[in-house]
């Protein structure tokens, strides 16, 4: 161990002094008793103009109220106290340390106060040790800064990646249902042929029925008494076949085949309605036709389920693109009849309005709660199980109706049911067309 | 080693006896710092609350700690202080302790001056019981939670601590209260456990 007494108090002193933080004393009444190099080359005042007046003299930026209860803390208990550059970052308003580098005005500070006791023991003050952090401050507010501009990215990114997964699905939805239509209006094409001489085929046969069964008839009531009795065969034969139903069935026959074809017929029709695939442009459409052709389609899923009431008010046609305006109407009729249940009632509704027409899909089901209603329309967004809603078709629909320059909005109240309304201007502003051949003009 | 897993009853009254005292120091001089009355909780201890690396924080404070500091002390004692604010921080003690405004910068460093006395009150009273000498390092904040109610469990702590004392303080006149968790490391625990030795043959 060194002898203390080989080191006098002038080198501790000059140590003090000398050692590259700041180094304050002050008594209980915050006069300074000692001030080092530091603290006189950052404040500009030589330590004879420090020593002997109180912190607030010299120092004006202190806070008075504050800085008296840090002193009388470290006295009171005998105990640290610290300020960091974090919280309070120019306890001493000292110019930065980083004059040609930094971006920082000012020097940043930590700051310790400890209890200091005089030869006795005795409580002399408390001693004020500043370090000069400024190079780590600005590093770590610089990194501050990255990390926030990463993390605006990041939103960013994922945003846009939510933005994409809405595209994609939007494409995949429009892609199968594009396939769809194109299927249906193939099979439907393929039908139409052969349902078509299949008709005119029973027709004829119809024609010819009943000129062979006058024809037939003609022949009786030729042959008299003893030509029967000359052909007892004839009645057998006429027996054996029944003939008298026969002729009544043939006739029940032909109509219901008759029948039947009507309605193959129909269902061809619809599902080329449906599909248009002549028609994935824009064109002018007859709304009404697109529901009802629509209703046909999926009549086997809500038949049983909801009665469909009609109230369609009088509008003319709008210029849409039919197929996917029907994509809406079936989405809708689809989520109305699966959110209804016993007594199910499903109201549509049309008119015009606001220079436009609308479409009302009104079900009495179980409804939306309200903390939901803002997100149905979100992609992927479903409260059915794995298998019956894939979340997508309200997405979709909303995407189909902006795309149209209209609206769809939802009411709904829980327990008594919703009202799905689509609003479509009667025409197609041509904005688009024109914007980009300004752009191209200038 | 010795640890704190293993204290006798004896050993553990005599260890309760000693925060005690120092805990009845901490409030006596905080009281004349403040010129309030301080109450302080007697001190929970659970010697040895440790399941790998997790500290089982007892679940009322793991519910409502919003923002939890701490701060080191160093020497023949080592370990950490960890000191649990609720939901309204220490905003009741701004006045007494020289803040004016309330922005948030204040609000931490008014927590941490806070931190920083309550655990040199107790370490200090317990270090003078074992006549030893302690230094600290300064205070941070550890975990800063908006409204999640689970602070705690983002410790993470690596050496194996020996005891948790937990000291509920409050303040009284200012509607305060916060908890102090005190975690000793294993290697200095000896030190505590050879000064309860020492208290118990002094009786
Ligand atoms: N008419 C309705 N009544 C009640 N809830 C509905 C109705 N229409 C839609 N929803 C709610 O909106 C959600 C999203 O609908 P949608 O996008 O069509 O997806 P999906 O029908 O596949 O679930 C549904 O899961 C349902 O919770
Ligand atoms: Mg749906």
């Amino acid at each position: 161990m060194t002898d203390n007494k080989a080191i006098s108090r002038e080198t501790l002193e000059s140590m003090l002094k000398a050692i590259n933080m700041g180094v304050l004393l002050v008594d209980h009444d915050c006069k300074v008793l000692f001030s080092n190099h530091f603290m006189s080359i950052n404040s500009g005042r030589s330590a004879e103009e420090l020593v002997g007046r109180t912190l607030f003299e010299v120092f004006p930026e202190l806070p008075e109220v504050w800085t008296r209860q840090k002193i009388n803390s470290v006295v009171t208990l005998q105990n640290f106290a610290f300020t960091s550059w974090q919280q309070r970052p120019h306890l001493f308003n000292f110019e930065s340390t980083r004059p040609i580098s930094g971006l920082v005005g000012h020097m940043y500070q930590n700051c310790t106060f400890f209890p200091v006791q005089d030869a006795d023991g005795g409580s002399l003050g408390v001693g004020l040790a500043i370090s000069d952090t400024t190079d780590t401050a600005a590093r770590q507010l610089e990194l501050t800064h990255l990390n926030e501009l990463l993390e605006e990215e990041k939103s960013a990114q994922a945003l846009l990646i939510a933005r994409l997964e809405e595209a994609q699905a939007q494409l995949l939805q429009s892609e199968k249902m594009a396939a769809i239509g194109q299927l249906a209006a193939g099979v439907a094409h393929e039908i139409n042929n052969p349902i078509g001489f299949v008709c005119s085929n029973v027709n004829s046969l119809r024609r010819y029925l009943v000129d062979l069964f006058a024809l037939l008839d003609a022949y009786e009531q030729a042959s008299d008494e003893k030509h029967a009795q000359a052909h007892p065969e004839l009645a057998a034969m006429r027996d054996k076949a029944d003939y008298d139903f026969m002729r009544q069935d043939i006739d029940e026959l032909i109509v219901e085949s008759v029948e039947g074809l009507d309605r193959v017929t129909r269902i061809v029709k619809d599902l080329r309605e449906f599909s248009h695939v002549d028609s994935y442009e824009w064109q002018l459409a007859d709304l009404h036709k697109g529901l009802d052709s629509t209703l046909n389609v999926i009549w086997n899923e809500i038949k049983f389920k909801a009665q469909v009431i009609k109230r369609y008010g009088d509008i003319e046609p709008i210029e849409c693109m039919g197929s996917q305006i029907n994509q809406v109407f079936l989405n809708l009729l689809i989520n109305a009849s699966h959110a209804v249940g016993v007594d199910g009632e499903i109201i549509i509704n049309s008119g015009r309005e606001d220079g436009g027409v609308f479409v009302e899909v009104v079900d009495n089901g179980h409804g939306i709660p309200l903390d939901i209603q803002n997100r149905i329309f979100e992609p992927f967004f479903t409260t059915k199980p794995v298998g019956m809603g894939s979340g997508l078709g309200l997405s979709l629909s909303y995407s189909i109706i902006v795309k149209h320059h209209g609206r769809l909005t939802v009411e709904s109240e829980p327990g008594r049911g919703s009202c799905f309304r689509a609003w479509l201007p009667l025409r197609q502003p041509q904005v688009q067309a024109h914007a980009t051949s300004a752009v191209e003009g200038c | 080693m010795e640890t704190l897993a293993a204290l006798t009853e004896d050993q553990r009254d005599a260890l309760q006896e000693l925060m005690n005292i120092a805990m009845g120091q901490a409030a006596e001089r905080l009281a004349r710092l403040t010129n309030t009355m301080v109450t302080l909780s007697v001190p929970f201890i659970h010697p040895l609350i440790r399941e790998q690396d997790n500290l089982l924080i007892p679940d009322h404070l793991r519910r409502s700690s919003m923002i939890v500091t701490r701060q080191s002390f160093l020497g023949e004692l080592r370990g950490e202080v960890f000191v649990c604010f609720g939901s309204m921080g220490a905003d009741k003690l701004a006045e007494l302790l020289g803040y004016s405004d309330g922005g948030p910068a204040q609000q931490e460093e008014l927590m941490l001056d806070v931190t920083n006395i309550l655990s040199g009150a107790c370490i200090s009273g317990l270090a003078k019981q074992v006549a030893i000498q302690v230094s600290y390092d300064a205070p941070s904040i550890l975990v800063h939670r908006e409204e999640s109610a689970n602070a705690l469990n983002e410790l993470n702590l690596n050496e194996h601590l020996a005891m948790v004392l937990e000291i509920r303080f409050e303040v009284q006149a200012h509607q305060f209260s916060c908890d102090l968790l005190i975690c000793i490391t294993e290697r200095t625990a000896g030190v505590v456990v050879r000064a309860i030795d020492r208290l118990l043959y002094e009786l």
